[in-house]
């Protein structure tokens, strides 16, 4: 006989505890196991995408704050730039102020230095005009400086036109009238110089004759406060012109170099 | 000559008896067993694996991906019961190598026994899936005439898994047992390989046919196979 119920109820009960022993021993742990494994790995995959984007986001951070970061710093340097600009025209502006001042300065100690030249010039050249016209008189004319002066008064005095003798005669007619000279005049000189004064204001008046002690360029008549005179100052305002003209010349070709 | 191994008895006591397929098959179960045991003492959830266990996950995981191609929805339910199937039925099959060696699978006892727990696994997962009420109901399918086909179906191909494995295997044994005695040499050592060949297959199609068998069941809804085993040897 083919079956045999004894082992086929045997082989039944043999399977199931053959199904039991690889469940418990086989399937269980390997699956388990691959189980195990592929938990691990998606986690390790999960992980990874989580970091992934972690570093996606940090990068994205880091471009934001370097985007920011440039924009701060252009606009730093276009404050430091215009803080530079600004202080720099203000530097400028303080050293052309100086320089301004400084050229200034120069001008006036130039001009100051100038006054003075001229005013040494001028006298050295009032005194040698003095000196030379005194010698060429003496030389040529036999007649001293003075005595011309006053003969040159006297002849204004003279001639004068009826408007300026009236205004002469109340200039008279008020006080005192003093004649200076630059130098010491003769006693006939005084007298013709009396005289003519007699004439023009009608009466005697009281003459103070009186060299002082800055030197006059000529002869001239002072009754408050006003005046007659003789000079040479029109001789020498002709030559200081010139003068003047030749010192320019000298100097300012320098001056316009510093201009 | 023996046809079974069932008829090669060393103990009996009354109706208890100790033949060769109840031994082979312990010291089968014992090696079966005993090498899930050793391998999968240690296992290593890491990217490194051992040989063997990399051999045990092929092997699990290839079952796996069958009874899920096959159709059934969680594999792992089944594969203690399909996957055994095919291990004990391969495992028996593949040691005909061995001298003197006598499958148990050889014995229509064994086969009987294997079809009969697929003959009780097939409505135990179905009334686990859709519940007692709605199992029974697929035998009145696709009208109520159709309860007696079906149930001879159910028999039928129950008895047709068992007599098909048994007399592969049996043939077999026989057919090398005779060629041994004609011609010892070369021809015996070939069909012994043809054997392991056919051995491989027999346990692939048992298989196979149990899960279709319970993936038809447990479908939802679904219609009775129409015998997947038709056309099969």
């Amino acid at each position: 006989m083919l079956f045999d119920p004894f082992t086929i109820i045997a082989q039944i009960i043999n399977f199931l505890v053959l199904v039991w022993l690889l469940r418990r021993f086989l399937y269980r742990p390997v699956l388990d196991a691959i189980q195990a494994r592929e938990d691990r790995i998606a986690s390790g995959l999960r992980d990874a995408a989580r970091e992934k984007a972690e570093a996606a986001s940090e990068r994205d951070e880091l471009v934001r704050r370097n985007a920011a970061f440039d924009r701060e710093r252009d606009v730093r340097m276009k404050q430091v730039q215009a803080d530079v600009e600004r202080q720099r025209s203000t530097w400028m502006d303080a050293a052309r102020k100086e320089h301004e001042a400084q050229r200034e300065q120069l001008r006036t100690a130039l001009d100051r230095e100038r006054d003075e030249v001229d005013r040494a010039i001028d006298g050295q050249l009032r005194e040698g005009v003095f000196a030379l016209a005194g010698k060429t008189l003496h030389d040529l004319a036999d007649a001293t400086l003075a005595d011309r002066m006053a003969d040159k008064l006297v002849e204004r005095l003279v001639g004068s036109t009826n408007e300026e003798r009236a205004r002469l005669r109340d200039m008279l007619m008020k006080g005192p009238v003093i004649v200076r000279s630059a130098f010491e005049l003769d006693e006939d000189h005084r007298k013709s110089l009396s005289h003519a004064i007699k004439d023009l204001a009608g009466a005697t008046i009281d003459l103070h004759f009186e060299v002082p002690a800055t030197r006059i360029d000529g002869i001239e008549l002072v009754s408050d406060g006003l005046k007659v005179s003789w000079t040479i100052s029109g001789y020498l305002r002709d030559m200081e012109e010139q003068v003047r003209s030749l010192l320019r010349k000298g100097t300012d070709p320098g001056t316009d170099r510093h201009d | 000559m023996e046809l079974s191994p069932d008829h090669s008895v060393y103990w009996q006591h009354g109706f208890l008896k100790l033949n060769l397929t109840i031994i082979t098959t312990w010291v089968l179960m014992l090696v079966l067993s005993a090498g899930a045991w050793v391998i999968t003492r240690r296992l290593s959830t890491g990217e490194k694996v051992s040989r063997w266990q990399a051999m045990l996950e092929i092997l699990v995981l290839g079952i796996r991906d069958q009874i899920g191609g096959i159709g059934l929805q969680q594999p792992q339910r089944y594969i203690g019961f399909l996957g055994t199937l095919f291990l004990f039925i391969s495992f028996s099959n593949l040691c005909v190598i061995l001298p003197g060696y006598v499958p148990p699978t050889g014995s229509l006892s064994t086969t009987a026994a294997l079809a009969l727990c697929v003959f009780l696994a097939v409505p135990l997962f179905g009334i686990m899936r859709s519940g007692l009420r709605g199992y029974l109901s697929t035998y009145l399918k696709p009208t109520p005439f159709m309860l007696p086909f079906n149930l001879i179906g159910e028999v039928s191909r129950t008895l047709a898994l068992a007599v098909r494995l048994f007399g592969n295997i049996m043939s077999g044994t026989v057919i090398v047992g005779i060629l041994v005695s004609i011609t010892p040499l070369l021809f015996p050592a070939v069909m012994n390989a043809l054997g392991l060949l056919t051995g491989m297959i027999q346990a692939y199609i048992f298989s196979v046919l149990a899960t279709v068998y319970i993936a038809a069941a447990t479908r939802e809804g679904g219609e009775r196979p129409a015998h997947p085993d038709q056309g099969t040897k």
